[in-house]
């Protein structure tokens, strides 16, 4: 190549360049024709040039490859035109790495190059960053909140009041009614709870469903005590705690939590057992206490009074008068003695301090001896005492003989107090399959309806005079109820006002009944 | 003066902070690299500028083990080892280190240091001449590691680059 053709090529090359048009270096071949030019100052320029017209077409080689978007091309190493080209490509490269960790899930990756690109990267970096800790916050929270719904024997339950049905239901469910999770969903609540439980679950529905439609913020929440069926078809206690809210999409549902509280209720009723018998024991004390303030006080007033107007009057009185002093002074004792008795055996019974102790006795035997006894006894009222066995001459039966007695006493001395002089009291016994019954009845002064009510009430018993002023401390049937039902039998009174009254007791004909009781 | 058989460690630095209440820690990059390029002129002088090359790329080396060992969390793992590195690094003003690419089977990776502590700003002179840089990642590598590394700077800012290129290999 001659040195005309070489400056002519070169030349053209160079602007070629400047206008942006294809150009192409010497070969290495071609170079060495550089060498020939005679003239150190022209040699040198078109060595330059030919180096310059390399640069440029490394150059533009590489700056294309990275303008088609490949960032594995390997710039060249020595080349002056593309060092600031260098410095981009090795951070765009190290760009790609950073968002190939991003994708990883390295948040660490900072960008500290590309102006306000870095400004965008980091703050998207941050985001996702902040995004897996949410993500990993609400996992965490998730985990906890289904090891508590799995492990608390407590119920969460979801039930959209709109479609009718339970919308989640915690898996201890199982333990609480028997069924699985995915059997209680499948109910409603009609269905899981008894009919008394969903009437009053219905009124709190009507009243929050009015509620949420004039203030749908409004927090609404019940507690009470509900019926729930178990899968063995018993219905257990639980205590529902309930917030009807409204949904995302105005539908109202109920978010429950519920708990077994069958033994707190088996407590309250044992509580409320106790309280009874607490009630009863404070009234038979205020009874007792009345007793001593009053029904004791008066016969002692009586005997007080009467033994000193007889001392005072004792050499004035002829045999007649001390007579009668001395006969109302026996009277009283006696009544007093009664009273005493009567109150000492309630007292023991209402304290359990008086044994139960049934043995084979025959009743009619029971019966004779104590209308005997009382015929001597109340012989002043000429009142007969008939007794009528029914053609019973024996009848076996596993009793307390003294309770017995007790019983037969008081209700013929009922019978004779409230019976007129000269009439009859007739007891009568009669067999039945299972029970005897035993009647004792008079033709005396009778007991009005509203008068039998109180003859059991043992908070304020009814302390009635007799025919002839005889005193009671109305204590005496209390006891015979206690005493019969203690036998498993019934006691009871049939009357009317003038027209006398027959009171009957039942007993049982064998001890299985007793025990049954 | 030292024992032969002396060894550098991180220890050896000294407490700055005492030393110098006033100045600190900082000082400028021309009198590091003032020291640096006066010892690799006595260096290439008494050994020749290959054999004085190696001996930097040795110092590196020994600087690399013991940053890794006393600056930086050996357990964490490649990335985060990395991403730890270029905070560090940064925090010394060492440079900007960048990966651009890693086979995390093989450990072939390309990293990048920008503004350079040892030749950022220097001539072309169609040179490189971070073997410091060389030696201070191969041994910072190494104690990661426990493999041994090649470590090749394949562009500097004396080769025209702007960036330094690392070219790093687990040795055979």
């Amino acid at each position: 190549m001659r040195e005309k053709e070489l400056i002519a090529y070169l030349n053209s090359e160079i602007i070629n360049v400047l206008q942006f048009k294809h150009f192409t270096p010497l070969t290495k071949e071609e170079a060495t024709y550089i060498d020939e030019v005679e003239g150190a100052e022209l040699r040198e320029l078109l060595k330059s040039v030919q180096n310059t017209l390399l640069y440029l077409s490394e150059a533009k080689e590489f700056v294309l490859s990275l303008s088609n978007g490949n960032l594995e091309v390997e710039p060249p190493i020595f080349n002056p035109l593309i060092s600031p080209l260098k410095q981009l490509h090795s951070n765009l490269r190290h760009l790609v790495w950073q968002i190939g960790q991003v994708a990883k899930g390295d948040y660490s990756q900072n960008l500290d190059f590309l102006g306000e690109f870095s400004l965008h990267f980091n703050r998207l970096v941050q985001s996702l960053k902040e995004r897996e800790e949410i993500e990993q916050e609400l996992k965490r929270s998730e985990g906890m909140y289904k090891l508590l719904a799995e492990n608390i024997s407590d119920v969460i339950w979801i039930y959209n009041l709109d479609r009718d049905c339970f919308t989640y239901v915690s898996p201890s469910v199982v333990f609480l009614t028997g069924f699985t999770d995915i059997e209680a969903m499948g109910q409603t609540f009609k269905e899981s709870v008894s009919a008394d439980s969903y009437e009053q679950i219905g009124e709190w529905s009507i009243e929050a469903i009015d509620t949420l439609s004039k203030f749908p913020n409004q927090k609404i929440v019940y507690t009470n005590q509900v019926q729930q069926l178990c899968k063995d078809g018993r219905y257990i206690w639980i205590e529902a705690v309930v917030e009807f809210r409204l949904t995302e999409v105005g539908e109202v549902e109920i978010l429950g939590v519920s708990r077994n509280i069958e033994k707190r209720k088996e407590i309250e009723n044992k509580l409320k057992k106790q309280t009874l018998e607490l009630t009863k024991l404070n009234e038979n004390k205020n009874r007792f206490l009345q007793i001593l303030a009053h029904d004791l006080r008066n016969p002692f007033t009586v005997l007080l009074g009467f033994s000193e107007l007889l001392l005072s009057n004792f050499r004035e009185f002829n045999p007649e008068e001390i007579e009668e002093q001395l006969t109302i002074l026996n009277q009283t004792a006696k009544g007093t003695y009664t009273l005493l008795n009567d109150l000492l055996l309630w007292s023991r019974s209402q304290s359990g301090n008086l044994p139960f102790d049934p043995q084979k006795r025959d009743v009619i035997a029971l019966c004779k001896d104590v209308v005997a006894d009382k015929s001597n006894k109340f012989s002043h009222k000429e009142i007969s005492i008939l007794c009528e066995k029914n053609g019973l001459e024996e009848l076996i039966l596993p009793v307390d003989t003294n309770m017995i007695k007790t019983i037969l006493r008081n209700l013929l001395s009922n019978a004779i107090k409230f019976s007129h002089r000269g009439d009859e009291v007739l007891l009568t016994v009669e067999r039945g399959e299972k029970f005897i019954t035993v009647t004792i009845k008079d033709n005396g002064v009778g007991i009005s309806p509203q008068n039998q009510k109180l003859l059991w009430d043992y908070s304020k018993p009814l302390i009635t005079k007799g025919t002839e002023g005889e005193e009671g401390s109305g204590l005496g049937l209390l006891l015979c109820k206690e005493f019969v039902e203690a036998h498993g039998g019934k006691i009871w009174v049939e009357s009317e006002p003038n027209r006398g009254a027959a009171f009957k007791f039942t007993l049982p004909l064998n001890r299985e009944q007793i025990v049954d009781k | 003066m030292k024992e032969e058989s002396y060894s550098f460690d991180w220890s050896d630095i000294g407490d700055i902070n005492l030393g110098r209440p006033n100045l600190g820690e900082e000082t400028k990059v021309s009198v590091y690299r003032m020291m640096q390029y006066s010892m690799r002129g006595v260096l290439a002088k008494e050994f020749g500028s290959e054999r004085a090359s190696k001996l930097i790329y040795d110092s590196g080396y020994i600087a690399g083990l013991n940053f890794c060992k006393t600056q930086l969390d050996t357990k964490l793992e490649l990335n985060q080892f990395l991403a730890q590195l270029q905070k560090r690094v940064k925090e010394y003003k060492i440079g900007i280190v960048r990966v651009e690419k890693i086979e995390l089977e093989s450990l072939e990776m390309t990293l990048t240091v920008e503004e350079d502590l040892d030749c950022s700003g220097l001539n072309v002179t169609n040179e490189r001449v971070c073997d410091y840089d060389e030696g201070f990642i191969a041994g910072i590598l190494e104690f990661y590691t426990n493999l041994k590394f090649s470590v090749k700077e394949v562009d500097c800012w004396s080769s025209g680059g702007r960036v330094c290129r690392f070219k790093i290999n687990v040795e055979e």
